[in-house]
């Protein structure tokens, strides 16, 4: 039973991390109709600036603060260099993007070397939870997450800037014709997707070992999240988290992580095939 | 010579000359170089499946090593006499039937998961691949039976006795023009292939999917039918590259590999398989020439390049030199009369 | 006010517009009449700006909008209802009218209460999602919510499409008010001969590409030939 706690916690803590990346994919998948290859080097890019921050001698927190900054601020970069000049050609897309983590991937190794880098703990406490002790930094990352995740939904539903960007989602040309300046908004979303991967990176990067090959870690279960979920809602990306996350941290308890692997990927290929519109679109519709 | 006839030359020009280069290069090579580019051709042929798969087919494969490598496992795993059951039976022809079948097999299942889900589209392709290519080299790593992290050493190379105790093709000269013959077969038969009309529906299907449908086409059954053929190539690429490499190992099946052959295609150009053939050799040899002097600096280019050319030359360097020499020569024949 | 100087667009391969002319004047209500494929909508789109001319210049108030972004070209006072309506159906009345209204310059960013006055089923109906409501309503919807961004010129494209004729006559008598009170320029594709003259009052007849003939809504009555010659009716 206590075991059983210990592992849900784990599993929600894989979870939510999970959604951080999907969510800023499947809303730049929605919105621009791209699919981000380099998403999982955005993620990358916020753990080693937590990385650079500290070897400058900054603290953690700083690290933290100006990692979604810093990877917004390259997504604005790459949106105007690279992805708008494709994004109406769907197949390139997915290859600029997929060149592009290339290059980020080579120019971390450049930078950092390949070896896999440490940062320190912020929190290092513990609380004692069903008599064994828990880090308070994992729930720590938990909280992060929640009010990110949050504060997402609530820009997307409640606010103009939301309103605006799901009337593009819905109809790009009509909304254009209406006034709105679907260029700024690209951009926009764009940096607000690289930044929740480079905050996802960076609050991550005290509980994994910082290395250039992290993201793809990260970028599978995320794609098969969105998969699983469908892309047509936030709201899947939340449930196919769940799923994928879940599996993967009971299946990697029970018997090793390749087997988890196997085993979610399998499950990931059933559920397309039952669901192609995602559990959220197939329930959704009911 | 009659004007038809004059076209077709044309037409095949380029890829006439290439194979001159290929067929006359040994002449100038050493004996190690020839080595390598036999080595190269095999990339080659895999590089070509690619561009059946994603030129073609349209269907962007982010794990194409995966049938690459269960090709080259399936031939290891033969000739070197550890398959259950047949004793040291070592055959060269059932390697190479295994690399071919068991790729194809694997895709065809996959692609019946893929392609009949409805309202499954491109978008998910590419994802599922790439989950494949990752997971598929995690699974060679961590299984004992096929050498886990240390592959599969001293495979034999290819035997031309059907157990594996005829002539062997050993050396660098043959090995070499055997894997020409068998990459100008493959390209042979893709040509022919794209030039039928089930290569125009191929294409049909790639550009306008649903309208293809509305004329009656199983459009699933084209997409299952391209991505299973390129499957079976990629194991004969990886099958060949595995006779001379003599050596089978996780790097083959996975994701590095996956992403070296779609550069090779995308700077090559997916359009044409001369040109996605091209790509392959010319990277490899680039790679080989200039690692030395640029190091870690070599994949930063690669990406870069990789973009660029995206924007700039979505046919690919070589496949829009390719095109610009068919718009040419389709434009001179009448100038000539 | 709009000015059509041989402008010609299409889609990939063939040019629908093969050198389209037309001015209006500020302040009329113009319906463009043609059978179907003669490139009517293909019209309202390049004016839009999502289909980019291939030659021609489309001056609106001296500038020309050809080459630039439909945004760019509604912030320049351009409303547009497109054929099919294209309302945004899980979206409420409230929200699809503030759509209207998003990409406009901060103090244009209130939706004006006139369209209230014209259309009052939409006041009552507000949180309603626009996807339930009936075709005509969605149609006002459409048309409302191209007015709350203040235009100076209203493009509407088929609005009687599969809308039963009385709610037809509404729509035509609402436009007609609104384009009286605000001094609007309209233009209007139409097969709803009906609507035509119940909105209209100059009148451009479009075949295989060009404007055929020019002529005014009176006359027509008095003649009805060009509506056989262009229409077949």
């Amino acid at each position: 039973m206590d075991q059983l706690l210990i592992l849900a916690l784990d599993a929600s803590n894989f979870i939510l991390a999970i959604i951080l990346v999907a969510m800023g994919l499947v809303i730049i998948f929605g919105l621009m109709n791209v699919i981000n290859m380099a998403h999982g080097e955005f993620f990358l890019l916020g753990a080693y600036t937590v990385v650079m921050v500290e070897s400058a001698g900054g603290h953690f927190w700083l690290g933290l603060l100006l990692a979604p900054l810093f990877v917004g601020l390259v997504g604005v970069v790459l949106e105007e260099l690279v992805i708008r000049h494709v994004y109406h050609r769907f197949l390139d897309t997915i290859l600029a993007t997929w060149g592009l983590s290339i290059f980020i991937k080579q120019a971390v190794v450049l930078i950092f070397g390949p070896a896999s880098l440490t940062v320190t703990t912020p929190i290092t406490a513990t609380v004692e939870i069903v008599g064994a002790p828990y880090p308070v930094y994992r729930l720590f990352i938990m909280g992060v997450s929640l009010a990110v995740i949050a504060l997402t939904f609530w820009l997307f539903f409640r606010t103009r800037f939301g309103l605006t960007a799901r009337g593009v989602i819905a109809n790009r040309n009509m909304a254009s014709c209406l006034g709105i300046n679907t260029r700024r908004l690209d951009r926009m979303t764009f940096a607000f997707g690289a930044a929740l991967a480079g905050l996802a990176g960076a609050v991550m990067a005290p509980i994994m070992s910082v290395d250039p090959q992290m993201g793809l870690g990260f970028l599978v279960p995320a794609f098969l999240a969105i998969l699983v979920g469908g892309a047509g809602h936030l709201a899947g990306t939340l449930m196919g988290a769940a799923v994928i996350g879940g599996a993967d941290t009971v299946a990697a308890n029970l018997w090793s992580s390749v087997v988890a692997q196997i085993v979610v990927f399998s499950m990931a290929i059933v559920a397309i095939r039952l669901f192609p519109r995602g559990i959220a679109g197939a329930w959704l519709k009911q | 010579m009659t004007a038809w006839s004059q076209a077709s030359l044309r037409h095949a020009a380029p890829a006439l000359a290439v194979g001159t280069v290929l067929l006359l290069a040994p002449l100038q090579l050493g004996g190690y170089q020839t080595g390598q580019l036999a080595q190269y051709l095999t990339y080659g042929i895999f590089a070509m499946s690619l561009a059946l798969v994603w030129g073609q087919g349209g269907l962007l494969c982010f794990g194409q090593a995966v049938f690459f490598g269960i090709g080259a496992y399936a031939m290891s795993v033969t000739t070197l006499d550890m398959l259950p059951g047949i004793g040291t039976l070592g055959s060269t022809w059932l390697g190479l039937v295994a690399a071919i079948a068991l790729p194809a097999l694997f895709a065809n299942l996959l692609g019946r998961f893929l392609f009949y889900g409805r309202g499954l589209q491109g978008a998910y392709f590419g994802i599922v691949t790439l989950s494949i290519a990752v997971i598929a080299e995690r699974i060679a790593v961590n299984w004992k039976w096929i050498g886990g992290l240390n592959g599969l050493m001293n495979v034999p190379p290819l035997n031309l006795g059907l157990t594996g105790d005829g002539y062997e093709i050993w050396g660098n000269l043959p090995v070499y023009y055997v894997t020409l013959a068998v990459a100008a077969l493959v390209y042979a038969g893709l040509q022919a292939l794209i030039g039928s009309r089930y290569g125009t529906v191929i294409r049909a299907v790639r550009d306008a999917e649903e309208r293809t449908g509305y004329f009656g086409y199983d459009t699933a059954g084209v997409k299952l039918t391209v991505f299973t053929l390129g499957a079976a190539l990629a194991g004969l690429a990886g099958a060949l590259f595995v006779t001379q490499f003599y050596f089978a190992s996780p790097p083959l099946i996975g994701f590095t590999l996956s992403t070296e052959v779609l550069i090779w295609v995308a700077l090559g150009g997916r359009g044409y398989p001369l040109a996605a053939f091209l790509g392959a050799i010319l990277v490899k040899y680039a790679e080989a020439k200039l690692f030395e002097f640029v190091g870690a600096y070599w994949l930063l280019a690669l990406g870069a390049l990789c973009v660029l050319s995206v924007i700039w030359f979505p046919r690919g360097l070589i496949g829009e030199a390719i095109y610009r020499f068919e718009g040419w020569s389709r434009a001179t024949p009448e100038q000539a009369q | 006010m709009l000015k059509l100087e041989g402008v010609t667009a299409g889609y990939g391969g063939g040019q629908v517009l093969q050198g389209i002319d037309l001015e209006m004047a500020a302040g009329t209500v113009t319906a463009l009449l043609g059978r179907n494929g003669m490139g009517k909508t293909t019209l309202m789109k390049t004016v839009m700006g999502l289909l980019r001319p291939s030659a021609g210049r489309i001056l609106f108030d001296g500038h020309d909008l050809a080459g630039s972004k439909p945004y760019e070209i509604a912030n320049f006072g351009i409303g547009y209802v497109p054929q099919g309506r294209e309302i945004f159906p899980d979206f409420t009345v409230a929200e699809n009218l503030s759509m209207g209204v998003l990409g406009k310059p901060a103090d244009r960013r209130d939706i004006p209460d006139t369209i209230f006055d014209s259309y009052p089923i939409l006041k009552e109906r507000l949180d309603q999602k626009a996807g339930t409501m009936s075709g005509g309503q969605q149609q006002q919807l459409a048309i409302a919510r191209a007015l709350a961004g203040r235009p100076r010129l209203l493009l509407l494209d088929e609005p009687s499409e599969g809308i039963q004729p009385s709610i037809v006559r509404e729509i035509a008598a609402a436009l007609h008010t609104v384009a009286a009170r605000d001094g609007l320029t309209v233009l209007v594709v139409e097969q709803n001969v009906e609507m035509v003259f119940d909105m209209a009052r100059d009148c451009a007849f479009i075949e295989n590409g060009r404007v055929a003939e020019r002529t005014d809504v009176a006359a027509l009555r008095r003649d009805d030939a060009p509506l056989h010659r262009y229409l077949s009716v």
